[in-house]
């Protein structure tokens, strides 16, 4: 059974920032990690709905996460949406294959970010 | 020694003694049958001889028995010729022919007729016209006859009878008078003792001269295995020696002769070879130094390409590193802007909204100018790979015109877009070739105030043709040449006037010959411009 938080791993606080001031106008709930280690325990905690996973971390990579998180037995199904500032086209196709569901270049249009979070989790729950 | 394997092998003192000794039996041969028939002849002259004298004596003195016609007389004298062993026949005849005494060896079976077939005698004879020889084949054998007419001598006493007184001592006086009253004939043959005496001192003067010939065929050999034999077999070792590497060895050969030269040209050879070997030796080495060389430098060249690639993956990490470095902030600086805009943060007044229009506009144009200077490292690094795909001219064509349009008529521009029907499917990067036509499309709004921007797409041969043709300003004549160089605009003020640092013909420019097509420009300043490239229907995938 998983709540309908969302965990974001990002190491930069302005890009934490932003996807939290987003999301917030949208009523999502969100975890944040910023680095790899933390996110780890974070999913194992919180159980996601969604992870967007930013894949340069410092020490554990966003890359590592994943094919952690896709080898665990009951996080394995929970959509990835990787966040990242590498633009070649190997880089994507590295995300693909460890198992992001989609990949996101930065920058972003702040709007393709509401989209891609509403395609897999639904449009957020309403207050009250 | 060694001689090389030859099979039924003859060497030369064999071949010498074979040859010297079939000259010896040859001349001796010859030589042989010369004397005998030198000596046959010979005694046959003697045996006619002989007879001649035998018959000249009977035809004397049988004169007598003749005339008296006494046969007993004759038979006498017949009978004592018979018993010399060459006397084969005696016949002593009468002027008519007829036979007054006869006889004949006891071998003969009978006495030749008078007037068998002969062939006259051609042996030396002394000159007695009288005496005839002449050979007669009798009973298998070769018979000599010899005859003598018998005379008689009538003297008439002229001078008595003329009355003329005699002389005295004047001997015989008178005239005389022969007279023929008979034929003495008889046979002669050569006894088969006289002919094997003969023959035996013939034997022995042969067999004598074989002897001595065969002493000095044997000499003969000797000297020649000494003369020639020797040394051959001496270069046959010396090149035996040769073969085996031993090229200090010299043949001690040194006749005047054909034999020594051969030597001489052999130790001639062998001083060659050695030289030769020599200088190969000193080539080997030099090889081995150049050899040596060479492995030197590859390995430096290996060293420098090692570097090299070192480099260019420094290169490659850097341009990651610097995308993601200034990525992430423009990140920020992008995102925040749109939730300012959005009123995320409340309502904001009024003034505010131009500046942040120009923040939000300048932001994304740093994002396009990061992306295309990416673009372009990532090509010129050999980064860039296409991914080839089937794709359609329309699409490519529309996805340009649904870019291009808002900001065509944004600038009061007709934007028209013709693709020819029919296209077939083209095979390619068709996100690349995208790019490049949006960028010539992009570039055509940019720098045109007035008019129409013409988007055309048609087919080529093997090819398909995209134009972008405008009604601007035009490109200088003196920049035609370099406006798909990097960082190349008409002039500075344009630049100032456009923004933008024109790397979009750079990008359009590889993209298209990524795909082995070409691209160019007919311009001139004030009458627009017509950008255009191909790129071949179907793309060969250079990796």
């Amino acid at each position: 059974m998983r709540s309908g938080v969302i965990l974001h791993v990002e190491d930069n606080p302005s890009n934490r920032k932003l996807v939290r001031d987003l999301l917030a106008t949208r009523g999502y709930r969100l975890v944040e990690a910023e680095t790899g280690e933390e996110a780890l325990v974070l999913a194992e905690r919180e159980r996601p709905r969604l992870v967007l996973m930013d894949l340069e971390l410092p020490t554990l990579s966003g890359l590592a996460v994943t094919e952690r998180l896709r080898a665990h037995p009951e996080l394995g199904g929970v959509p990835i949406v990787a966040v990242t500032a590498l633009a070649f086209r190997a880089d994507v196709e590295r995300a693909k294959a460890v198992g992001c569901d989609a990949v996101l270049t930065k920058p972003y249009d702040p709007m393709d970010l509401l989209r891609l979070v509403e395609h897999y989790i639904g449009p957020p729950p309403t207050e009250g | 020694m060694t001689r090389p394997r030859v099979k039924w092998r003859v060497g030369l003192p064999l071949k010498f003694i074979l040859s010297i000794s079939a000259l010896i039996a040859v001349t001796s041969i010859g030589l042989g049958v010369f004397f005998m028939q030198h000596d046959v002849a010979l005694v046959t002259v003697e045996l006619v001889e002989r007879g001649r004298s035998l018959v000249r004596n009977l035809a004397f003195n049988g004169e007598y028995g003749v005339l008296i016609g006494n046969r007993e007389l004759l038979g006498t004298l017949v009978r004592g010729l018979i018993q010399q062993e060459d006397v084969l026949y005696v016949v002593i005849q009468d002027a008519t022919g007829a036979v007054l005494a006869s006889g004949k060896a006891e071998q003969l079976q009978a006495i030749p007729p008078a007037g068998t077939p002969a062939r006259p005698w051609t042996g030396r004879t002394w000159a007695d016209l009288a005496t005839r020889s002449t050979q007669i084949d009798w009973e298998g054998d070769t018979v000599y006859e010899v005859t003598h007419p018998i005379r008689t001598r009538e003297v008439r006493q002229e001078r008595e009878a003329l009355g003329f007184p005699s002389f005295p001592g004047s001997g015989a006086r008178g005239i005389q008078r022969e007279r023929t009253i008979g034929l003495a004939r008889m046979g002669m043959s050569l006894s088969v003792r006289r002919v094997s005496e003969t023959l035996a001192g013939v034997r022995q003067a042969i067999t004598l001269v074989l002897v001595l010939a065969g002493l000095v065929g044997i000499m003969v050999t000797v000297l020649l295995v000494r003369v020639i034999v020797r040394p051959i077999n001496e270069l046959v070792t010396g090149t035996a020696r040769l073969r085996e590497g031993e090229l200090d060895h010299r043949v001690s050969v040194s006749s005047r002769d054909e034999i020594g030269d051969l030597a001489r040209s052999f130790n001639r050879m062998a001083h060659a070879l050695r030289q030769r070997e020599a200088e190969l030796q000193a080539h080997g080495k030099e090889m081995v130094r150049l050899n040596a060389l060479l492995t030197e430098q590859q390995e430096a060249l290996r060293r420098i390409n090692a570097e090299l690639a070192a480099a260019s993956r420094h290169k490659s990490e850097f341009l990651a590193n610097m995308s993601h470095e200034l990525r992430t902030p423009l990140n920020a600086v992008i995102g925040f802007t749109e939730l300012l805009a959005a009123q995320t943060y409340g309502p904001m007044p009024p003034r505010v909204e131009e500046p942040l229009q120009e923040i939000r506009q300048n932001a994304r144009r740093l994002m396009g100018l990061i992306s295309d200077v990416l673009d372009l490292a990532k090509i010129e690094a050999g980064h860039m790979e296409l991914s080839y795909a089937e794709y359609l001219v329309p699409q490519v064509a529309e996805s340009v015109a649904v870019t291009v349009r808002p900001l065509a008529e944004r600038k009061g521009l007709r934007l028209v877009v013709e693709v020819e029907p029919g296209l077939p499917e083209g095979y390619g990067d068709a996100q690349r070739i995208t790019q490049a036509l949006l960028n010539l499309a992009g570039n055509a709004v940019k720098f045109t105030e007035a008019g129409e921007i013409r988007i055309r797409a048609c087919r080529q041969d093997a090819a398909f043709l995209f134009q972008v043709a405008d009604t601007g300003i035009g490109v200088p004549a003196e920049v035609l040449g370099q406006i798909f160089e990097p960082f190349r605009q008409a002039d500075a003020s344009v630049t100032r006037e456009h923004g933008g640092v024109g790397l979009g013909l750079s990008i359009a420019k590889r993209f298209v010959e990524m795909h082995g097509g070409r691209i160019w420009v007919e311009s001139a300043p004030g009458r627009g411009s017509l950008f255009a490239f191909s790129v071949p229907i179907r793309a060969e995938q250079t990796r």
